[in-house]
């Protein structure tokens, strides 16, 4: 029966729209009984559980990107005070270094002063030193003219014994 | 054809789709339209009723959720038609089932209806085998046109081929068909 129906379908000369009618459009496929009835509302509720799903996996995406934006600014956050510190330091260490400058020049002051002082105040006290000396050998003549006849024999034993003191003297 | 594509309705129901108030009513309006025609192209590709069920579900829930953006430059039966045959290509690429090749073609006598006779099973399996055994492309072509009927034009809009191509598909196609029910009569 089938290979008499092949037979036939070479036979004909088909065309496309004649083609295949000894078949039919009919297949061997079966469906479950209540399949379509079904399926539509399947289908709804498939579709808007997917769609709450895409809208909280939306959500999760959004919370986790905002999260991580603010994350990154906290790190940015992090490392940029740091470097401002740091500049911040500079500046102190500047702003020291300036705060100290007029010191150090005070102190370059001070000292030019001291030694325009010196240089100034140099001459001024050999004068003084002399007379220092000089009011030393008029206290030490009225020393030696307060003491004893022993006691400047004494005293001139020693100079001749002590050779330090024999040194200073020459 | 055998849809009743009628361009005022689907417009109306897709006006409706896109109300967020009415849209799972239109949705469902639009599945009952079009779920059996879609189903039937699905499963001559698949065989598998599951698979064909997935994938159905798969297609109107894209359509759910791309609705909004469709914006008629085609019929919606060639959208929907599309979306299906997508659907179907990237199953094929995702679990590498090529129907050919499976058992499922061996079971398909026991699943026809008993109200079916017997010779008539024997073709339409043997029918079904020859189908299967074509290209992927060739395939999809000539059940687009020999099943669900679509003009050149309709099927260049879901396979976007031009019709040249696509007749060249169906002949060698058909010729292929005719072929295998000869050497396997």
């Amino acid at each position: 029966m089938l290979k008499q129906k092949i037979s036939k379908l070479k036979q004909i000369n088909m065309n496309e729209n004649n083609e295949f009618q000894e078949i039919g459009k009919n297949t061997p496929y079966k469906v479950p009984a209540g399949f379509f009835e079904q399926v539509s509302e399947k289908t709804v509720l498939k579709a808007k559980q997917r769609e709450l799903r895409r809208r909280r996996k939306l959500v999760l995406l959004r919370n986790v990107s905002v999260a991580a934006s603010l994350a990154a600014v906290f790190l940015l956050g992090y490392f940029i005070p740091d470097t401002d510190i740091k500049v911040e330091s500079k500046q102190t260490v500047i702003t020291n270094q300036s705060a100290e400058r007029p010191i150090i020049q005070n102190t370059e002051i001070t000292k030019q002063t001291t030694v325009t002082e010196i240089g100034k105040t140099v001459p001024e006290k050999v004068p003084d030193r002399t007379i220092a000396v000089e009011t030393n050998s008029e206290e030490i003549d009225d020393v030696l003219a307060d003491l004893s006849d022993d006691e400047l024999l004494q005293l001139a034993a020693m100079f001749t014994t002590d050779p330090i003191v024999s040194e200073s003297a020459q | 054809m055998t849809l009743l594509m009628n361009e005022t309705a689907d417009a109306y129901i897709f006006s409706m789709i896109k109300n967020p108030a009415t849209k799972d009513k239109g949705f469902l309006q639009l599945m009952d339209i079009y779920k059996e025609p879609i189903y039937w192209h699905i499963r001559r590709l698949v065989v598998s009723h599951e698979d064909a069920e997935d994938i159905l579900q798969e297609t109107f829930i894209q359509v759910y959720r791309f609705a909004g953006s469709f914006k008629g430059e085609s019929e919606i039966y060639t959208w929907l038609y599309r979306i299906a045959t997508n659907e179907c290509i990237s199953h094929f690429r995702k679990s590498k089932k090529w129907v050919r090749n499976s058992g499922s073609i061996e079971k398909m006598p026991g699943e026809l209806s008993e109200t079916d006779s017997e010779n008539s099973d024997s073709i339409l399996v043997k029918f079904q085998q020859a189908i299967l055994q074509l290209p992927e492309k060739q395939r999809i072509v000539f059940n687009l046109r020999y099943y669900d009927e679509l003009s050149y034009e309709e099927i260049g809009q879901v396979l976007n081929s031009s019709i040249n191509t696509l007749k060249t598909n169906y002949h060698y196609a058909s010729e292929k068909i005719k072929k295998y029910l000869i050497d396997h009569a």
